[in-house]
């Protein structure tokens, strides 16, 4: 048995491989990238070891390919050698860029799922295969999200959109693979170091926070931010494609609001971090931003466009591809996740968001990462 | 054109009225001001004669030699209106024919003057000619804009004439092309005759 | 012992330009249609030699039939600092010493009233004035402070400020005791040395405006026990509308209790602002006694001031 994973240098992908890696041998396909794919193989496996210093890393290989290409580029060699191997298939590789133009976003996620069921198809012993996705395949819904909802909807931005047409792909090939989706929560970052491997949008917005430059946020003050440290996210995803493999589930790969932040909380905590983890910042008298109404964020994005300033339009224009979301709340129902993994218990954001601040302050939010020490 | 007006071709004098005129002279060059004395005083005077100086209060004087005359200037997008009375105080405001967004109307008139400027015929500039009369009024005063717009309360306002709540000033208000003017007499009940020219 | 504000007065530098011949004299940054979507319109500018502070306090004075030597303090204040003053090399600099206070004490006649400045607020020293003002009189050690505040925009420097447009202006207040009517009943002031190099900091410190405003109004209201649906009305500074628009909607205060428009036809007046709206809207509006009105200012240094008065 051996398992295949696509995006393994993603935010998930280390995480994921090493906890994959304590259950059988695991292949990643790699593209060769700038520094060919032997270089960026040794690269993941220094990823690897520190996601899961006990991940035997020794029955960890690649083959080089690219799920945009015929045959997902691969070499004939390795074409057969994973027909002959591969049992499973973790499909991880996505483009989470939220303000590429649609075409660009398909490329990157919904072209990639397409090469992906593809390759499968010419996996003779494959018994599962999971399809990684996001929870906001839900777009502008609001209200409760069921697992088994795959609704037409309105999206916030490109990568929403892409990701609900490859969950459509994706469903429609239930019948003829052995298929699951995990709709993953935002990754917020680790919760054992604190390191934040890939921004999203809302680490920029925070970032934004703590360099003062955000007056102000549509939302209600008492919504839920939904997000998941990458230890239980790839917890989650390793157990539902090994050890609880149901054909045709879907899954949402989320903490759920009791152990979630408010927008509010999210901000007074924050805040109140920002000051113990630096002094010299709390008496710069940062305020958090405003929870306002749509109304009247609508009024100052309107007016921010009409006065040109080049700063904040640079900054609203870099929100506004997600704060949207806020002004569609929705509770993610996690009913089949909860049955198949009921030992699953992530952390609470409370527990481990000190541990990102301050990993992101110390990295100046990832620009200059260090290398921790295993 | 103004309510009870002379014009160079025409004279026709306000029944009832204060003793006097008021010149009103506008222009899109320099010399508003000199022009508007000329027209009172002498119009053989040497333009070069008129001076116009502003006492410390800000408000505009003519002066040839120890004669002084008070005036009211109003400046818009190139264009001057200059007026005066040899015996009383007026005050003039010259405003491009613009509508004014409706939120100003709450700023500066009341809801019983918001409708009692519906008599100017074009809802679009009421607002503005509304307006123009009340800063021709304030200048009229003496005080320029140094007392509220509350403090002049327009009883209705059409082309043919204006009504003040204060017996003690008259102003009218007309279109002048791409313009609005409103010209205000201190001290009167009824408007002057305005003899308006033009350069 | 009740603390009021007995008189108001203003003065406006006497020439008044529109937005195009400022665009045309190269005094703005922004287009005309920008700034008069942002509500602006016309600025005043005073000629040279125009003593709008001299003006405006003389006019308070002689209105309201206040004699000169019933005034025990005079504040001047103003946002802009004082003129520089240049000493000729070699020569004793006894001209750096010449203070707008003292003159403005002797030409007013004010010979009984201890002259001070108060400044290094932007449009916030108008409240701090008020605050100090208030503050001598409950010690006692004044019955009538007269507070004169003078903004006067070099000739030559540009006229808009971060999408406001600035007129010159002053404005006088006398604030006595006992005296019933427009009692300051609560202020709050809220410094952020943060952002005292505006230039360098101006992203922030728009950035910073909306929520420390909110934040500041929220607090004076509820320092002087009310709600914010008490507020009878709301005296904004000059700064433009659309800011206050949005500041509105914030604090979810309905615009019809907003004395807005002002900005239209007085440009943004610095430290005059909020006196002229005062008296205008007192004279504008019905307001039943004892009716709070709540005002508002932003200052650069930076400092964000709220006040509530009673009617």
């Amino acid at each position: 048995m051996s398992i295949l994973v696509t995006g393994a240098t993603g935010s998930l992908g280390p995480s994921a491989v090493a906890r994959l890696l304590r259950r059988d041998a695991v292949v990643v396909l790699l593209r060769p990238g700038e520094t060919g794919a032997a270089a960026r193989f040794e690269a993941l496996r220094r990823d690897v070891v520190r996601a899961g210093p006990e991940a035997p890393t020794d029955r960890l290989s690649f083959v080089t390919g690219d799920l945009a290409a015929a045959d997902a580029g691969l070499a004939g060699d390795d074409r057969g050698a994973l027909a002959e191997g591969v049992t499973h298939v973790l499909h991880l590789a996505a483009v989470t860029r939220f303000t590429l133009p649609l075409d660009d976003a398909r490329a990157g996620n919904l072209e990639t799922t397409l090469g992906a069921l593809a390759l499968a198809e010419t996996l003779p012993r494959l018994e599962a295969m999971q399809v990684a996705s996001t929870l906001y395949v839900a777009g502008t819904r609001t209200g409760t999200i069921l697992e088994d909802d795959l609704v037409e909807t309105a999206f916030v931005n490109s990568y929403e959109q892409a990701k609900h047409e490859a969950e459509r792909e994706v469903r429609a090939r239930m019948r003829d693979l052995p298929l699951t989706v995990a709709r993953i929560a935002t990754i917020l970052g680790s919760s054992r170091t604190g390191e934040v491997r890939t921004p999203t949008a809302l680490h920029q917005a925070i970032r934004l926070v703590h360099q003062g430059l955000v007056p102000m946020i549509p939302g209600d003050p008492s919504q839920t931010v939904e997000v998941l440290d990458v230890e239980h996210a790839a917890e989650a995803m390793a157990a539902l494609l090994v050890d609880a493999f149901e054909p045709g589930a879907t899954y949402h790969v989320a903490a759920g609001p009791e152990r979630c932040f408010t927008l509010q909380g999210l901000f007074e905590e924050s805040l109140r971090l920002f000051a113990h983890l630096d002094p010299a910042w709390a008496r710069r008298g940062i305020e958090p931003p405003a929870l306002v109404t749509p109304e009247t964020y609508a009024l100052f994005e309107r007016t921010v466009h009409e006065a040109g300033d080049p700063a904040m339009t640079r900054i609203v224009r870099g929100l506004s591809t997600f704060l949207p979301q806020l002004l569609h709340p929705k509770r993610f129902d996690r009913s089949r996740l909860e049955a198949a993994l009921p030992s699953w218990d992530p952390p609470a954001t409370r527990d481990y968001y000190p541990l990102v601040l301050a990993s992101s302050i110390e990295t100046d939010w990832g620009r200059s990462r260090a290398e921790a020490s295993p | 054109m103004p309510p009870s007006t002379t014009s160079r071709s025409s004279s026709r004098r306000a029944e009832a009225g204060p003793p006097g005129r008021i010149a009103l002279h506008l222009r899109r060059s320099p010399g508003a001001a000199t022009e508007c004395v000329r027209r009172l005083w002498d119009p053989w005077l040497d333009p070069e004669a008129v001076r116009v100086e502003r006492d410390p209060d800000g408000v505009p004087w003519a002066r040839v030699g120890e004669r002084r005359l008070p005036l009211s200037i109003s400046h818009a997008d190139g264009h001057t209106a200059a007026a005066a009375h040899l015996e009383r105080r007026v005050g003039v405001d010259l405003e491009r024919l613009r509508p004014l967004p409706p939120e100003y109307a709450r700023y500066f008139l009341t809801l019983e003057e918001q409708s009692a400027v519906a008599g100017w015929g074009d809802p679009a500039t009421a607002t503005l000619a509304a307006w123009t009369v009340k800063e021709a009024v304030l200048k009229a005063r003496g005080r320029g804009l140094c007392d509220p717009p509350s403090s002049v309360r327009i009883r209705s306002l059409s082309q043919r004439g204006v009504e003040l709540a204060d017996p003690r000033i008259a102003a009218g208000c007309w279109r002048e092309g791409d313009h609005v003017v409103a010209v205000a007499c201190d001290g009167a009940a009824t408007l002057p005759s305005v003899e308006v020219t033009r350069g | 012992m009740t603390v009021g504000i007995r008189a108001l007065s203003y003065r406006f530098g006497s020439r008044m330009v529109g937005l195009e011949d400022l665009a045309e004299q190269g005094l703005l940054g922004s287009t005309p249609e920008t700034l008069r979507g942002f509500g602006f319109d016309r600025v005043h500018i005073a000629e040279p030699g125009e003593d709008l502070g001299c003006l405006a306090a003389s006019d308070l004075l002689r209105e309201h039939e206040v004699d000169p030597l019933e005034i025990d303090a005079l504040i001047v204040f103003g946002g802009l600092p004082p003129d520089p003053v240049s000493v000729p090399e070699g020569e004793e600099a006894t001209s750096l010493f010449h203070y707008p206070a003292g003159r403005l004490q002797h030409a007013l006649g004010l010979t009984r009233a201890t002259a001070f400045g108060m400044g290094q607020q932007g449009c916030a020293a108008v409240l701090s004035a008020l605050r100090v003002a208030r503050s001598l009189l409950i010690s006692g050690d004044a019955r009538n402070v007269l507070c004169v505040g003078i903004d006067i925009v070099p000739a030559g420097v540009r006229r808009e400020v971060i999408y406001n447009v600035l007129s010159d202006g002053a404005c006088a207040m006398l604030v006595s005791t006992p005296w019933p009517r427009l009692r300051p009943v609560a202020f709050r002031q809220i410094t952020k040395g943060y952002y005292w190099d505006t230039s360098a900091r101006r992203d922030e410190i728009i950035a910073a405006y909306f929520p420390t405003a909110r934040n500041a109004i929220r607090d004076v209201v509820a320092a002087a026990g009310l709600t914010l649906d008490d507020v009878a009305l709301v005296v904004p500074d000059n700064v433009s509308r659309r800011g206050w628009e949005i500041l509105l909607g914030l604090l979810g205060i309905p615009e019809e209790r907003a004395f807005l428009g002002a900005a239209a036809v007085r440009g943004h007046a610095i430290t005059a602002d909020l006196v002229v709206n005062l008296r205008d809207a007192i004279d504008a509006r019905d307001l039943a006694p004892e009716s709070p009105i709540a005002m508002f200012t932003f200052g650069f240094g930076a400092n964000w001031g709220a006040a509530v008065l009673r009617a």
